[in-house]
């Protein structure tokens, strides 16, 4: 009977215990959960009111700039900050504004046999923590959408391929598709 | 405790009737703690594995989702840039070779998209998302422009 009574208490005692993953900081699995339902929530409201294409296509008509209008550099985008879009003042908003470390990278694919898959980096703030969570949406370009940068002397995607300006080529010439681009944004 | 409860009382009973008493009022005692105890891991535990259960699970769902909204915007607006049915087809064979290789890389799922059937005002497109978790199919049906 007292085994039976030892035994009770300590299985109850045991479900009332708040089991933590780690104790260093890290972030726990509901934490989690809700941070990676944030990040798929900003990247589908940003895909259905079409600013994650924009932000996709925010280029200028610029042959030496190789990244993302007004962006740092090709190795890490924006860096520290989000990109000038929609998308990029939710991402601020959501996550960078909190404390939130991102990654937002555009894979887009390259018309070698077999197709392979090539990024820009559009924020890159480095190797993401193990405890980082991702969301990816899928956004397909058309040959007559245009690029978006505030210099973009109105280039669609063909012209602007054609004469270098964006690294994004053509995957299918001969239809209205131009190429579909992963947009994959990490958070941690 | 109550344990002691059956030795307390006003009327003086025979030692043997309150000891019994007490005994009862004891082992009774402790089979309720035990129930109670019991129930409260048994809910706790069932609850804990049917919040685990059902948390995974929608992933796939989620995604198959985003992706038929996806598809369905972008085979909209193939539809309106392509003319008669033949082209569409060719323009949608293209398309679903791409965005397949996307949710393979995104979602590790296989996914088509093809052009089933034509009426004069709409076209009819038969969509499906299959991962090793998730048989998802339907149709979607577009108007014409």
């Amino acid at each position: 009977m007292a085994a039976l009574l030892v035994l009770a208490a300590l299985l109850f005692s045991m479900q009332s215990l708040v089991v933590t993953p780690t104790t260093d900081g890290a972030v726990d699995g509901a934490t989690r959960a809700e941070l990676r339902g944030q990040a798929g929530d900003v990247l589908t409201v940003a895909a259905d009111s079409g600013s994650l294409s924009r932000t996709v296509r925010y280029w200028n008509a610029s042959t030496v700039e190789r990244t993302f209008a007004g962006a740092v550099r090709p190795s890490v985008g924006y860096g520290e900050a989000a990109p000038p879009t929609p998308l990029g003042a939710m991402v601020e908003e959501r996550f960078l504004r909190r404390g939130y470390r991102v990654n937002l990278v555009v894979a887009y694919l390259v018309a070698t046999d077999p197709p392979q898959w090539e990024t820009a980096r559009v924020v890159y703030r480095g190797v993401p923590s193990e405890d980082a969570v991702v969301a990816t949406h899928t956004v397909t370009l058309f040959d007559d959408d245009g690029l978006t940068g505030p210099d973009s002397a109105n280039a669609t995607m063909v012209e602007a391929s054609r004469s270098g300006m964006i690294p994004i080529p053509d995957v299918a010439a001969d239809s209205p598709v131009y190429n579909v681009a992963e947009a994959r944004l990490v958070v941690w | 405790m109550v344990n002691r409860a059956g030795t307390g009382t006003a009327r003086p009973q025979p030692e043997a009737q309150a000891g019994r008493r007490g005994q009862l009022i004891l082992a009774g005692s402790v089979a309720i703690a035990v129930a109670v105890l019991g129930a409260a891991v048994l809910l706790n535990a069932a609850m804990y594995t049917d919040s685990m259960a059902s948390a995974d699970r929608p992933r796939s769902v989620a995604a198959a989702e985003r992706y038929e909204q996806t598809v369905e915007n972008d085979l909209r607006r193939l539809v309106a840039e392509t003319d008669g049915a033949a082209e569409l087809r060719r323009n949608v064979t293209a398309y679903d070779e791409r965005i397949a290789l996307a949710a393979a890389r995104s979602a590790s799922a296989s996914l088509e998209v093809e052009l089933v059937g034509s009426s004069p005002s709409s076209y009819t497109f038969s969509f499906s998302f299959v991962t090793p978790r998730l048989d998802y199919r339907t149709t979607m049906t577009i108007a014409r422009p």
